[in-house]
C-alpha cells in the first residue's frame, strides 16, 4: 500500500520529468532518423540520390515510379523475394508459435521425469547465439540432402526456445490447475483443454512469441545465405544484400533503397496488427 | 539444481557437435553418382551479375561438359562461408567465385584443389599478375576472370579552372596540386581519403609494398614495410595539411562532393568509372582519366584493387574440365563481351582488353577512350604481390584504421602497426607459421 503512494509522487517532479522526457526524446530522434532518411531516400530518382540533401525530399517525388521499376526488375525477382519472406516468416512463426505454446504448457502443467532437464536445455538453447547452429544445421541438412530447398529456411525458423521459455512462465502463471480441473470433470480429453482452454488462456502471450518469432526469421540472413543457393528461394533480405553489393551497377542504389523500404512495410503493418494484443501480453506476463 | 542446468546444456551443446561430425562424415559419400555415359556435370556458384548468361553460352556449345550455375550471396556477405561449409560438408561444386584476395584464406582452409598442372599451360593468356594471383606459393587453384588496374579519374574542366592543365603524372605532382586547388577554394579538395582496405592496398602495391610472403610452410608478414610506410607518410602529409577530404569510400557524403566539385578526382579501379558516372550522372562530359601519379617517373608502376578468378574447390572430380570450363569462361570472345556489358568486369586474360567492347568512346568521360589508360595500367602492376591468408580479419582491421587516422584519432603509421599485429594475432589462432 505505502509502495502505491510513493510511486505517484516520485512523478510529479517537475524536473525529473522533465529530465526524463529529454531522454526519451533523444532516443526517439535517434532511433527513427535512420527511418526517416529511409523514406525520404527512397522518393529520390537516382540523380537526385546524392545531389540533394538526405533528410528532405527533392523537388521531384519519386516513390510511384521507383516502386513499379523495382517489381518489374530482373522479372520481378523482388516479389518473389517479398513472397519467400512472407512464407518463411508467417508461416514459421505460427508454428513456432504453436509448438511453444504446447511444450510451454506442458512443461509448466505435466510433472514427469526429466522435466527439468529438457526446460533446462531449453534455456540452454537461449543463451546460444543462432548464428552459430547455422553451420551444424547446414552440415545436418547437407546429409539429409535438403540443402538448397524451401524446407532448409522453414525448419529451422519453426523452433523458438524463448518461445518455449515464455510460454511456459506464462503458462503456470496464467493456467489455473483448478480450471484444468474442471474440464477434466467435464469430461474433456487433454488434447481438448489446450485447444478450447489453454490456447485461449496463454493467448497474450502467444502473439508475443508470434512477433518475436515473425521478426528473427523476417531480418534472418546467415542462415538463408548458408542454406540456399537459388535466387528464386532467397527471403528479401539476401536478395537486397546482393543488389547492393553489386554498388549500383545492375540494380541503381534508388531501388534498393526503395526495396528496403518496402521490405520493413510488413513488419510494421505486423505490430501495428498485433499491438493490442501484444502490450497486454507484455504487462499482465510481468505483473503475474 | 545449477549444476545440473549446466551439464544438461553442455550435453546438448556436445550431441549437437556431434550431430554435425556425423553429417560431415556421411556428406561425402553424396557427390558421387552417374559417371557413366552422358556428360559431365560441374556445379559453379558465384553472385555477380551475367555469370549465368555466359555459363549458357558455355553450354550451347560444349555438349560434352554441362555446367550447372547457382548464384549465392556475395562472398563477403555470407558466400565465401557458404563455400566453406560446403566444402566441409561434403557437397561443395567443382568451381566457385573465390576473389584473388581471398584465395589466400581459401588455400590455407585447405578448400582448393591443386589445378597447377591443368591451368599451366593457359598462363600467357592472361595478365601476369592475375595469373600469379590466381595460386599461392607456387600452386595454381584457378583461372582469372577480372582485374581492377587503378588510375586517376577527375574533373578536367574544374582542373582547368585552378590553372591545371594536366592530370599530376607523380605523386609529388599530386601534392602540389591538391595545395594548388586548396589555395584557390577553401571548399574545393584535389581528392579525398576513404577507408577502403583495399584501395589502400592497391596504392601500397603500386609502392612496391609485399604485405605477404610464403616460403615452405611459413607465412612471412610485413603490412608495416618500408613502401606501404611510404604511402602512409604521403597521405598522412595530406590528411594533417587538409588537402584532401576525408570521407568514407562510397559514402553519399563522397558522390555529394563529387556532384558539386568539391571533391574534383578519386585514384581508383576500373570497375569505379561505371559507378561514378551512375553517381554524379549531372557532372557528365566533365571527367577523364588518366594515368595513376606514379612514385618514380622513371620506373611507373600500377595498382590493382579486386579482380575474381574462378577457383576449383577441394573434392571436385573432374578437375581437367573444371579448369578448362574456367579458362573459356574468362577468355572466350562472346563471354567476355558478355561479361563486359552485363558483370561491368575489365578482362583478365589478354586478348580480352583488345574487346571492341572496351574500345567505345565513353561520353560521361568527354568522349575519350577510357580503357587503353587502364592497358596501359594492367601492364605496369606488380605481379609479385601476395596477399594473406586471413584477410577478412586484416582488411577490417585496415579499414578501421584508416577511417580512425583520417578522424585523427590515430595516426597511419599505428593503424598499420596495428593491422599487423591483428593479423598476426588471427594467424596465430588459426595455428599457422609465421616467421
Amino acid at each position: 500500500m505505502k509502495e502505491a503512494t510513493r510511486g505517484p509522487a516520485r512523478a510529479a517532479n517537475p524536473a525529473g520529468r522533465a529530465g526524463v522526457l529529454a531522454v526519451l526524446l533523444l532516443a526517439t530522434v535517434y532511433s527513427l532518423l535512420p527511418v526517416w532518411w529511409l523514406v525520404v531516400s527512397a522518393t529520390k530518382g537516382s540523380s537526385d540520390l546524392f545531389s540533394s540533401n538526405g533528410f528532405w525530399f527533392a523537388g521531384r517525388i519519386e516513390i510511384v515510379q521507383n516502386v513499379s521499376t523495382l517489381l518489374g526488375v530482373q522479372d520481378g525477382i523482388f516479389g518473389r523475394w517479398m513472397l519467400n519472406s512472407l512464407l518463411y516468416a508467417v508461416g514459421g512463426a505460427l508454428v513456432a508459435t504453436l509448438l511453444s505454446a504446447m511444450a510451454g504448457y506442458v512443461l509448466a502443467k505435466y510433472a514427469f521425469r526429466g522435466r527439468e532437464a529438457v526446460f533446462n536445455t531449453v534455456l540452454g538453447a537461449i543463451l546460444i547465439p543462432a548464428p552459430l547452429f547455422a553451420l551444424p544445421l547446414y552440415l545436418m541438412f547437407s546429409a539429409t540432402h535438403v540443402v538448397n530447398t524451401f524446407w532448409a529456411v522453414f525448419v529451422p525458423s519453426v523452433v523458438s526456445p524463448f518461445g518455449v521459455y515464455l510460454a511456459r512462465i506464462y503458462a503456470a502463471a496464467a493456467v489455473p490447475d483448478e480450471l484444468l480441473e474442471a474440464g477434466r470433470i467435464d469430461g474433456a480429453g487433454e488434447f481438448r483443454i489446450f485447444r478450447s482452454i489453454v490456447l485461449r488462456v496463454l493467448q497474450p502471450s502467444l502473439v508475443t512469441v508470434f512477433l518475436f518469432q515473425f521478426v528473427t526469421v523476417w531480418t534472418n540472413y546467415l542462415l538463408p545465405s548458408l542454406m540456399l543457393a537459388n535466387d528464386r528461394l532467397q527471403p528479401v533480405t539476401v536478395g537486397l544484400v546482393a543488389w547492393k553489393e553489386q554498388r549500383g551497377q545492375t540494380v541503381p542504389y534508388n531501388l534498393v533503397i526503395t526495396g528496403s523500404l518496402l521490405s520493413v512495410v510488413p513488419i510494421v503493418v505486423m505490430f501495428l496488427l498485433l499491438q493490442r494484443y501484444w502490450k497486454a501480453g507484455l504487462t499482465s506476463g510481468s505483473v503475474k | 539444481m545449477k549444476n545440473r542446468a549446466l551439464r544438461t546444456a553442455t550435453l546438448a551443446v556436445a550431441i549437437a557437435s556431434l550431430a554435425g561430425t556425423a553429417a560431415c562424415g556421411s556428406g561425402g559419400s553424396g557427390g558421387s553418382g552417374d559417371k557413366a555415359a552422358g556428360p559431365v556435370r560441374i556445379e559453379f556458384w558465384g553472385w555477380a551479375p551475367g555469370y549465368e548468361k555466359s555459363v549458357e553460352l558455355f553450354n550451347s556449345t560444349h555438349p560434352d561438359v554441362q555446367v550447372v550455375y547457382s548464384k549465392i550471396s556475395p562472398g563477403s556477405k555470407g558466400g565465401y562461408t557458404k563455400l566453406l561449409s560446403a566444402v566441409k560438408a561434403g557437397n561443395a561444386p567443382c568451381v566457385g567465385s573465390v576473389g584473388f584476395e581471398t584465395l589466400p584464406t581459401f588455400a590455407a582452409a585447405g578448400a582448393l584443389q591443386d589445378a597447377t598442372a591443368d591451368a599451366a599451360p593457359y598462363a600467357k593468356e592472361y595478365a601476369a599478375s592475375a595469373f600469379a594471383q590466381s595460386g599461392v606459393a607456387g600452386r595454381t587453384y584457378g583461372l582469372p576472370v577480372d582485374i581492377a588496374p587503378m588510375a586517376l579519374i577527375y574533373r578536367k574542366d574544374l582542373f582547368a579552372k585552378y590553372g591545371i592543365t594536366e592530370a599530376p603524372k607523380t605523386w609529388d605532382e599530386y601534392a602540389a596540386d591538391a595545395a594548388v586547388i586548396h589555395a584557390a577554394d577553401p571548399n574545393a579538395y584535389i581528392g579525398y581519403f576513404g577507408n577502403d582496405a583495399y584501395n589502400f592496398a592497391g596504392l601500397a602495391q603500386q609502392a612496391g609494398a609485399k604485405w605477404f610472403g610464403t616460403g615452405g610452410d611459413r607465412w612471412t608478414v610485413s603490412l608495416d614495410d618500408p613502401a606501404t610506410k611510404k604511402v602512409a607518410a604521403f597521405w598522412q602529409g595530406l590528411i594533417d595539411k587538409k588537402l584532401v577530404k576525408v570521407v568514407p569510400s562510397f559514402d553519399t557524403a563522397l558522390y555529394k562532393g563529387m556532384g558539386e566539385g568539391t571533391i574534383l578526382s578519386d585514384v581508383n579501379a576500373v570497375w569505379d568509372t561505371p559507378i561514378l558516372a551512375d553517381s554524379v550522372k549531372q557532372t557528365s562530359g566533365n571527367w577523364a582519366v588518366a594515368p595513376m601519379p606514379v612514385w618514380d617517373a622513371a620506373r611507373p608502376a600500377s595498382g590493382n584493387a579486386g579482380g575474381t578468378p574462378n577457383a576449383v574447390l577441394k573434392g571436385c572430380k573432374h578437375t581437367k574440365e573444371a579448369v578448362e570450363f574456367a579458362h573459356w569462361f574468362g577468355t572466350d570472345p562472346a563471354s567476355v563481351s558478355n561479361l563486359i556489358k552485363e558483370t561491368g568486369i575489365y578482362p583478365a586474360a589478354l586478348s580480352g582488353l583488345d574487346n571492341p567492347a572496351l574500345a567505345a568512346p565513353d561520353p560521361f568521360y568527354g568522349g575519350q577512350r577510357i580503357y587503353d589508360v587502364f592497358k596501359a595500367s594492367a601492364a605496369r602492376v606488380d605481379p609479385g604481390f601476395q596477399w594473406g591468408p586471413v584477410m577478412t580479419r586484416t582488411s577490417a582491421a585496415l579499414g578501421d584504421g584508416l577511417g580512425k587516422a583520417g578522424a585523427g584519432t590515430t595516426t597511419l603509421d599505428a593503424a598499420l602497426a596495428d593491422t599487423q599485429a591483428q593479423t598476426l594475432a588471427e594467424m596465430k589462432t588459426q595455428g599457422m607459421e609465421v616467421g
